[in-house]
């Protein structure tokens, strides 16, 4: 250690003048305020200087020092001067090194030290620290400066080592770099395609950090093995860094492999389920664990076989479309670099074994949104843009392209097929009184033109839409205190008719049959309030917990209610089995989330699907008195 | 004991052989002195000895340790003077002698202090303004105030004046005269070096032609004049080279042997200089 000493204090002594005119920058900001630039916050524009400085001065100074600390005393043969002392390699290599990372960092610090004594705290998370370490403490962003400190000095030190020694080496270098490079930034595109941006995130920090381990390895080895010889040096360097660099960024890539790879086992928090209509295949998504950082990937999941694929990432239902027959379903899926086009990719799920096929149907605009199918999963249509599209599945042929009712007020534009032929599109504007309306649309697929227009006037929330799209749930909140909620029948087109209900509502439905359900909740109260076609109550039950949601029909006549006292509670969600003649309820169980809702096909997947208080996936059969578990939780 | 022991020494750069199974011995209290051409493969030799080029093949002892391996150990012990002065340009030699004081047991820095006086060289003038006369008598000063066993000077006066070249044989011949400092030492200043080396080698193309000590190689070395018309039968005697003049030929042999002493051949005794051009110095005039 003492050799590393003298060397490093010889290293730092003899660029002694480069802490002199540090100091003396760092006075540049406290200037800065005084200046007539505009700035109305003192501390922010001495603080903002301050970084900006500080950034700039260690990073060049890295880069000047480090292409030249070792280097230029090889190519000026005076690193002898060292070797041939009685000094150990390593130390000659690291305290070169030390010095001039000493000088590049300190530098910067002392930069730095004026505005931090005049009591500013150069926050990295505030306005002059976005874009350099946004979301970062003072401690972690001071780590990274150090790490890019020693990461530049160190590449630019390697870099020196290679130009000036001029041998074919070079060559190698630059092959080896450009790969090396392109594997690194082909590993990345793929984690940020699938939006896995915490384990892209973690793998940054953890490939920095082997750049800075194999660069110093690949330096010492150049310096210790390679001693004085500048050419064997650059061979042993090189060999070194390209070794451990190729290590590294296999590593990554194995890495980035493991994290997409997550299956729906490796789930340790669903997201949520998105049931079809029929079939056995529900898409479902979720939270993967830490050492994936917490990538969210989204899957359809075939719950009879336990089959999976992935098909995105961060689960965004409005992006995912079954066919009424649940033979077929539809999703978007960025480019491979998480680029456009968005492209309609489709899976047969009644086809064992099929794979994914990506759609002619893309976008290279904008991201689209409502996606629907038509019932015989032949054609998609979606709002892209301002614009309604709709296109054949098979080869991409436009159908239609109308544009959206303009202007902001229109709200909760939603797309549905009546029939393969007619797209339906509906549009609210929450206006006050009488100005607000619910516009719907029919467009005719085969002529591509508008078949039948309707206008609903009346301040409406499109609160559900009958599974065969003729009917509307519509909910008001005009009168404090009062929620009214209508069924129109757009077939007729006549006025809404319903009734007005005390307190909120937290949910409406219709049901498969035709009928509605609403959930009413005041003073800690809930209730659900059964509802005729035509909007007129039915029968009224009372029902357990402060809140309350309700799930699918899972057999005839019976609607799955799941209550608590404590929402913010996760776990403490009961769920039972609502009588919808009598209103009884049977209890389902504790710790159950149902994840259907009422207008679902009695008896479908989604109506019989419940996330445990555990993470898992069950399906319970209450006909059968059946259960069994999809997902067991983070297996 | 031998303080340089060198065994089959080959070294490469590349395809390049520029040391070629070299074996040489320097014992305790001699002076070696490495002659060649440029290019021979003396500063390779000596990178060696200094533990800054790995051998390709064969050993380099140093002290009795691996040069090599223990480099940082043995040069405790060792001064060096490299071909060029290498200390940093900043440094003068007052900040030189402070660093390397830590490094070497037995430093000794008044005779530092009064070396540089003799030589005449600031102590307050960083190294880069020095004349190169002056940087070559900084570095020797240095290395003799570690006060080694072994010196290894790699052509010292290379670029140097008269008066310079002196000053630093003079100091050599002081020290050696003081502590019988073991002295490994390369140059091209073939008078300067005869008067005080015990033994010579001589490389050429990474081979040693020569290893033995100077007197017997002054002994076997005679350039004979023969008349013309005389027919004398030289090979015993391992004529190296051979001029025909008009009044008959001259002769350089490597084997002189008294016996063959005739009245009509002229035999004169060679200077160090001259053995090693008849050696040598022949191939770079083809």
């Amino acid at each position: 250690m003492r050799a590393f000493a003298m060397v490093l204090r010889r290293e730092l002594a003899e660029r002694r003048l480069l802490v002199l005119a540090a100091a003396l920058l760092g006075l540049v900001p406290v200037a800065v305020p005084f200046l007539p630039l505009g700035f109305s916050q003192a501390p922010d524009a001495r603080a903002g200087t301050a970084i900006a400085l500080a950034l700039i001065v260690s990073y060049v100074l890295a880069l000047v020092l480090g292409s030249t600390v070792v280097a230029r005393d090889l190519a000026e043969r005076r690193l002898g001067f060292y070797f041939s002392r009685p000094l150990p390699g390593w130390a000659i290599w690291a305290g070169k090194l030390a010095g001039a990372a000493l000088l590049a960092f300190g530098s910067g610090v002392l930069v730095l030290l004026p505005s931090l004594l005049l009591g500013d705290r150069p926050d990295p998370s505030g306005y002059w620290g976005q874009g350099l370490s946004r979301g970062m403490d003072s401690g972690l962003a001071s780590a990274l400066w150090l790490l890019t400190v020693l990461a530049l000095l160190l590449a630019a030190n390697a870099a020196g080592v290679m130009v000036r020694s001029r041998s074919p080496w070079l060559l190698l270098d630059l092959l080896a770099g450009t790969l090396l490079a392109g594997l690194a930034g082909v590993t990345a595109a793929r984690l940020l395609s699938a939006w896995a941006l915490g384990a892209l995130a973690m793998a940054q920090v953890g490939l920095l950090v082997a750049v800075v381990l194999s660069f110093a390895a690949a330096s010492g080895s150049q310096v210790t093995r390679g001693r004085t010889d500048l050419r064997r040096g650059h061979r042993l360097l090189s060999l070194t860094l390209w070794a451990l660099l190729g290590l590294s960024v296999l590593a990554f890539g194995g890495y980035a492999q493991w994290v997409l790879a997550a299956a729906p086992e490796d789930l340790v928090e669903l997201g949520g389920v998105l049931p079809p209509p029929a079939g056995d295949w529900v898409a479902v998504g979720g939270t993967t664990g830490p050492a994936r950082g917490k990538y969210k990937p989204t899957f359809l999941l075939d719950t009879s076989s336990g089959r999976s694929i992935w098909i995105g990432a961060e689960p965004a239902w409005e992006d995912l479309a079954f066919s009424r027959d649940g033979r077929r379903a539809v999703w978007m899926q960025m480019g491979s670099r998480g680029t456009f086009p968005v492209t309609i990719h489709r899976l047969d799920l009644d086809r064992p074994g099929a794979e994914p096929v990506a759609t002619p149907v893309g976008f290279s605009e904008s991201f689209p949104h409502s996606l629907v199918l038509s019932p015989d999963g032949s054609r998609v249509a979606c709002i892209s843009g301002e614009r309604i599209v709709a296109q054949e599945l098979r080869n991409g042929k436009l159908l239609l392209a109308a544009p959206v009712l303009p202007g902001e007020a229109w709200e909760q534009n939603r797309l549905r097929f009546l029939d393969s032929r007619t797209l339906r599109f509906y549009a609210t504007r929450l206006l006050r009184g009488a100005r607000g309306e619910l516009r719907v649309f029919d467009f005719d697929l085969d002529t591509g033109r508008t078949s039948r227009e309707m206008r609903l006037p009346g301040s409406y929330a499109l609160a559900g839409i009958s599974p065969d799209g003729q009917r509307v749930l519509l909910v008001s909140r005009n009168d404090p205190g009062r929620t009214e909620i209508a069924i129109a029948d757009l077939r007729t087109g006549e006025p809404p008719a319903g009734m007005s209900v005390d307190g909120r509502v937290s949910g409406l439905s219709f049901l498969p049959d035709g009928r509605a359900v609403a959930l009413l909740r005041s003073r800690s109260r809930s209730e659900l309030l059964l509802l005729d076609s035509r909007g007129a109550a039915l029968k009224r039950f009372a029902l357990p917990g402060a809140y309350v949601r309700f799930g699918g029909q899972p057999a005839p006549g019976l609607l799955v209610v799941a209550s608590t006292q404590d929402r913010s509670v996760e776990k403490a969600w009961r769920s039972d089995l609502l009588d919808l003649e009598s209103g009884a309820l049977r209890p389902l169980g504790e710790g159950l989330f149902p994840q259907g809702w009422p207008n679902l096909p009695v008896g479908s997947i989604g109506t019989q699907l419940f996330v445990r208080k555990n993470g898992g996936l069950v399906r319970i059969d209450p006909g059968a008195s059946r259960q069994r578990a999809i997902l067991h939780p983070g297996s | 004991m031998d303080l340089v022991a060198v065994d089959e020494l080959s070294v490469r750069y590349g395809r390049r052989l520029v040391l070629d199974r070299v074996s040489l011995a320097v014992p305790e209290g001699s002076v070696y002195v490495l002659l060649g051409r440029n290019g021979a493969g003396k500063s390779s030799l000596v990178r060696c000895l200094l533990g800054e080029q790995r051998p390709g093949s064969g050993s380099v002892r140093l002290l009795g340790g691996d040069a090599w391996r223990e480099r940082a150990a043995l040069l405790r012990e060792v001064g060096v003077v490299p071909e060029e002065p290498d200390a940093p340009p900043a440094m003068n030699a007052r900040e030189l002698a402070r660093f390397c004081s830590g490094l070497y047991p037995s430093w000794d820095g008044a005779g530092f202090a009064a070396r540089l006086e003799r030589f005449g060289v600031p102590s307050g003038v960083p190294f880069g303004q020095l004349s190169k006369g002056q940087k070559g008598q900084v570095t020797l000063s240095l290395a003799l105030a570690g006060s080694p066993r072994l010196l290894i000077l790699d052509d010292p006066t290379l670029g140097l004046d008269p008066v310079a070249r002196r000053a630093v044989f003079d100091e050599l011949i002081v020290d050696l005269a003081d502590r019988g400092t073991t002295v490994f030492l390369t140059s091209h200043d073939l008078a300067g070096v005869e008067g005080i080396a015990d033994r010579v080698g001589v490389l050429r193309g990474g081979r040693l032609l020569v290893d033995e000590e100077m007197d017997t190689l002054k002994q076997r070395f005679r350039r004979l004049r023969l008349p013309a018309g005389n027919g004398h039968d030289l090979e015993a005697l391992a004529p190296v080279s051979s001029v025909t003049r008009a009044w008959g030929s001259e002769v350089v042999v490597g084997a002189w042997d008294e016996s063959f002493a005739r009245e009509e051949v002229e035999v004169s005794a060679m200077t160090l200089e001259e053995i090693f051009l008849s050696l040598v110095g022949q191939e770079g005039l083809r």
